[in-house]
């Protein structure tokens, strides 16, 4: 984790040091994320926090107070379940430590509206859909059984942008969403996920 | 486009670094899986004396490559016979007598690439083990459970208990009422042989006398 705040601070600076255009109309928004399983059959499989994800989008301001673009969401699920005995289909019993992951993949077109247009504390709500790519790994044992998935996802959000001084387009955010994407695979019904975000907003041009 | 590149750069890097591996999370006793079926018309309280088959048998790609008994072996039919006392069944040392239950214990080796599955290997149980080592020349063996789906990497290790007090006279068969297959990493350690019996007898409840 160490590492994350060292690479994110690192990419910041960077960023923040090239020239800023008169006229923001590009914003790119980098985010640290973490995402929480919500449905039953979701949490049967993994119940755990992921405090490993990131989010980045590319928005365009259509106008001050909306904008649009295309948001990448990243989060590495795991749960490993101590050994138990399951009894199998063919009648047999298996004993194993499962090791339960998923890395969610949420591509998203995304619109997002601020009712304030200025001001140090700048409320926004948002609403996206696209694609989630899904990658459902369980290791039984040291074994793996892997299978990849494309579903449709969803999300909202709300969340509040502060810019770093009055009139910045630079800024940091902190946000939550609710992300969704209908599963019925591996016996999930649902994939879906209560997350909190917190990032920074760099202008592109 | 250039500022984009790296951001996006930066942005896979940190996924990529930051996934959780859940091999390494692993401790060496926990990456061992244990499948056990028996024959559920059996009551293992109408069998009481046992012999366990004095080697172990290798099978490598599907053929029979040698008979093993140095210190990994032994302590394996050891632990079994030990573990197999304790639930109330008696070991059967006169070799005049033949026992209720014969026990043959099997290294499953591969040097192919991929998974193997265990299916085949019950194919060609009579070219591993001959009959006639438990007194039924010319007898075939018969499974009436299905555990052949489970595949596994490079190594397995399977225990079959067999029906001597009920051979199939009829159809000259002996039947398996009882097998444990190990597979994972760390099977073959000669430290871990007490370990791999008790956790198959510990998921193995009706395996009392």
């Amino acid at each position: 984790m160490k590492q994350l705040r060292i690479t994110f601070f690192i990419a910041f600076i960077f960023l923040a040091t090239i020239s800023e255009a008169q006229q923001q109309r590009l914003n790119l928004a980098l985010n640290y994320n973490a995402a929480t399983p919500v449905s039953s059959s979701f949490k049967n499989y993994i119940s755990k926090t992921s405090f490993r994800g990131f989010q980045g989008s590319v928005l365009y301001n259509i106008n001050t107070s909306l904008r649009v673009g295309l948001q990448v969401s990243w989060n590495d699920l795991y749960e490993k379940y101590g050994r138990q005995v399951y009894k199998n289909e063919d009648g047999s019993d298996i004993s194993a430590v499962l090791s339960n992951t998923m890395q969610y993949t949420p591509v998203l077109v995304k619109a997002e509206y601020s009712f304030v247009k200025e001001g140090w504390l700048q409320p926004y709500v948002g609403a996206g859909a696209g694609i989630s790519l899904i990658n459902f790994e369980q290791y039984i044992g040291e074994f793996l059984y892997r299978q990849s998935y494309a579903k449709a996802a969803f999300s909202a959000d709300l969340g509040v942008l502060i810019p770093f001084t009055k009139g910045s387009p630079y800024g940091c955010r902190i946000s939550t969403s609710y992300n969704l994407s209908p599963f019925n695979k591996e016996g999930i019904k649902t994939i879906n996920t209560w997350d909190v975000q917190a990032g920074v907003v760099i202008p592109l041009k | 486009m250039k500022r984009i590149h790296v951001i996006l750069l930066i942005f896979a890097t940190m996924a990529a670094s930051c996934r959780k591996d859940a091999i390494k999370n692993l401790d060496s006793k926990e990456g061992i899986v244990y499948v056990t079926d028996h024959d559920s018309s059996v009551n293992f309280s109408n069998y009481l004396s046992f012999r366990i088959a004095d080697s172990v048998s290798v099978i490598r790609d599907g053929q029979l490559v040698s008979r093993e008994n140095n210190s990994y072996e032994n302590g394996l039919i050891t632990s079994f016979a030990q573990a197999l006392t304790q639930r109330g069944f008696h070991l059967e040392t006169n070799p005049a007598v033949k026992p209720d239950i014969g026990i043959n214990i099997t290294k499953l080796v591969t040097n192919q690439t991929g998974v193997v599955s265990y299916y085949d290997y019950w194919g060609g149980y009579n070219s591993y083990w001959d009959p006639y080592y438990w007194g039924y020349s010319g007898y075939d063996y018969y499974f009436p459970y299905a555990i052949g789906t489970y595949t596994f990497q490079e190594a397995a290790l399977s225990i079959d208990m067999l029906d001597l007090k009920n051979p199939d006279t009829g159809g000259n068969k002996l039947h398996s009422i009882w097998t444990g297959l190990v597979y994972g990493s760390g099977i073959f350690n000669s430290n871990n042989t007490s370990d791999l019996v008790q956790n198959l007898f510990s998921q193995s409840p009706y395996l009392q006398h």
